[in-house]
């Protein structure tokens, strides 16, 4: 048996398109190409992993200069039997990065097992800051007034608001998320109505506790920064700078919240200084552009 | 085989002497060195769990099965190895795998026993087979032997070797390995060096005797040096002699008898079990499970016009 991927080469018909966004000369000068890599169609019968089929894509061509978000909408898929193939819900679709592997594939529920290959189409929004000044917003001084939205034109412009708290006020914040016992006795008695056991509400209420908590921790230099929703989903990185401007290493950032309020604790490498800045990625209207994608006739494992 | 090298054995302790004889494994834990016989077994009731056609068009690429024996309750059967004598589906395609001989028992999750009102949860087994085609509908035909390991039929089968950081540099000395012909040596730090340099002078003069000589043969022996594992902190390595591929698993035990195995590992002939950081406590354990007759079962099963998902 071949290997797919020399199928996939070899293969007459052209999986590999070049796009140029509708009405971006640039672009029209410098295409993205969304090439198909690997395919894998993983399908069962049970058990609590739902099948789905994954395209791993890459991206490549001159208008992937300087694009440091990627994220797919795919608008169609069908297989060679006519089916629709329905989209795999997800629980977010944040913009990734180029190199990242979440950023470079399009999951899917399985096709028929009967196809022999599927088509997929849809679009692929780019986030370039480079084409748009705002994108780059640079908040000097950044610690030095904790717990109260940090001064910035350049955030004003995008409409994002956040501030930079404090150890404590972060932990009076949870302490207003953590269920009170009034809230965990409301659990028990609706839980007691629905006809749960007293061992499976006990094992809720530990989840819920266990939740809440672990959560809620923050890392030693951990930084954190929260505001309303919609404008920290513009937030696509940050970076603190030293005061020397020499940027101090974050292996790992967290985010959670709602619509109302969204919060990314930012686990820095060493102590932050109060001098320290803050250097934001804003993912502004300008700076996002979409290609359009057709994979045609991709060979199915 | 080849003997350990007195030199390289600690006498720290008692009962040093049995290094002497000590032999490395050729076949070590949990790579059992018996297959499955020719001879039919004894039919099995089998069913379907659930199948997993993973398809991703390179070697990664399998059927997997769950497959449910009734007959036999999960809290009884601690290993099982299979082996699929025909396998293929309705487009007439062979899903035998190449490799289904050299597979050792594999430990299963055994769970607890039942209540007396309860029904005892019987015991699933995996196997992994070729992908079927993406044309085919079902499995026209699957069937093999499946072989058990029921440690609890023979107090043989299962043996503990108390206080365990004290066998260090020395064999264990247990009844029930000795009935089973297993040897095995618990190596300290320096009898894991020396059997790292035994290990490279071999391979060296294996290299000379292919005609490498000079600077390249210097070179192969410092980069099987290099590659040879070292064990992380708290790790305990022991040399396994077992012939007949007794072994089904070792593990740290603690006082209260629970397993406190975190990782396994087997290298170069050697076994590797890690727990802690601080390593094994000296009121712990090392539980060996063995393959004895009367801790096996062989049994048959075949199932036929299985549903491709």
């Amino acid at each position: 048996m071949r290997p797919f991927r020399t199928t996939l080469r070899s293969a007459p018909i052209s999986v590999l398109l070049a796009l140029c966004p509708a009405g971006t000369p640039l672009l029209a000068q410098a295409p993205v190409r969304v090439a198909v890599e690997e395919v894998s169609d993983d399908r069962y019968s049970a058990g609590p992993f739902p099948g789905t089929l994954e395209l791993k894509l890459k991206l490549s061509g001159d208008g992937m200069d300087g694009v440091q978000g990627v994220r797919f909408l795919v608008k169609a898929a069908r297989d060679d039997q006519g089916n629709v193939i329905q989209l795999k819900e997800s629980l977010r679709n944040d913009f990734e990065s180029p190199e990242s592997s979440l950023s470079q594939k399009i999951v899917l529920k399985n096709p028929a097992r009967k196809a022999s290959s599927v088509t997929v189409s849809g679009t692929v929004e780019l986030f370039s800051p480079k084409r748009d000044p705002n994108a780059d917003v640079a908040v000097p001084n950044a610690f030095a007034k904790l717990n109260k939205p940090l001064s910035s034109k350049g955030l004003k412009a995008s409409k994002v608001e956040v501030s930079v708290l404090s150890k404590e006020r972060w932990a009076e914040e949870q302490k207003k998320q953590k269920p009170s016992e009034k809230d965990l006795a409301e659990m028990r008695a609706e839980a007691k109505k629905q006809g749960a056991s007293e061992q499976e509400i006990e094992a809720a209420i530990a989840l819920v506790q266990g939740l809440s908590e672990a959560f809620g921790g923050v890392p030693e230099n951990g930084v954190i920064l929260s505001g309303p929703g919609a404008g920290m989903e513009l937030i696509q990185s940050v970076k603190i700078l030293g005061p020397d401007g020499e940027e101090i290493h974050v292996s790992s950032t967290m985010k959670q919240g709602d619509q109302k309020t969204k919060t990314m604790i930012l686990d820095a490498s060493k102590p932050v200084p109060p001098n320290a800045s803050l250097r934001f990625t804003i993912l502004t209207d300008k700076a996002r552009f979409t290609v359009p994608f057709e994979l045609k006739d991709v060979p199915l494992p | 085989m080849t003997p350990i090298r007195p030199e390289a054995v600690s006498r720290r302790g008692a009962g040093a002497p049995l290094a002497l004889t000590l032999l490395f494994a050729a076949h070590t834990a949990g790579t059992a060195a018996g297959t499955a016989s020719d001879a039919p077994a004894p039919a099995t009731k089998a069913s379907i769990v659930s199948l997993g056609d993973i398809r991703k068009g390179d070697s990664s690429s399998r059927l997997e099965i769950e497959l449910e024996l009734p007959d036999f309750p999960a809290a009884e059967v601690a290993a099982a190895r299979l082996h699929v004598r025909t396998a293929v589906d309705d487009t007439g395609r062979d899903l035998v795998p190449d490799d289904d001989r050299k597979k050792p028992f594999e430990p299963l999750r055994q769970g607890r026993t039942a209540g007396p009102d309860e029904t005892p949860a019987p015991t699933v087994v995996q196997l992994k087979i070729r992908n079927p085609a993406r044309k085919a509908k079902v499995l026209a035909e699957i069937s093999g032997d499946v072989e058990l390991y029921l440690p609890g039929r023979d107090p043989n089968a299962l043996t503990r070797i108390p206080n365990i950081p004290a066998w260090a540099g020395k064999r264990l000395e247990s009844p029930a390995l000795a009935a089973s012909g297993v040897r095995i040596a618990f190596l300290t730090e320096e009898q894991l060096e020396a059997e790292k340099k035994r290990q490279a002078e071999k391979r060296k003069e294996e290299a000379r005797k292919q005609g490498v000589l000079g600077e390249m043969l210097e070179s192969l022996a410092s980069a099987f040096l290099r590659a040879f594992f070292s064990p992380e902190a708290g790790d305990v390595v022991f040399a396994v002699e077992d012939p007949g591929g007794r072994v089904v698993q070792m593990a740290l035990l603690d006082a209260a008898g629970e397993d406190q195995t975190t990782g396994r590992m087997q290298q170069q002939g050697l076994t590797v079990l890690s727990s802690s950081r601080r390593g094994p406590r000296p009121d712990w354990s090392l539980e060996v499970r063995l393959r004895t007759p009367k801790s096996e079962e062989r049994r048959s099963f075949t199932l036929k016009h299985v549903p491709l998902p």
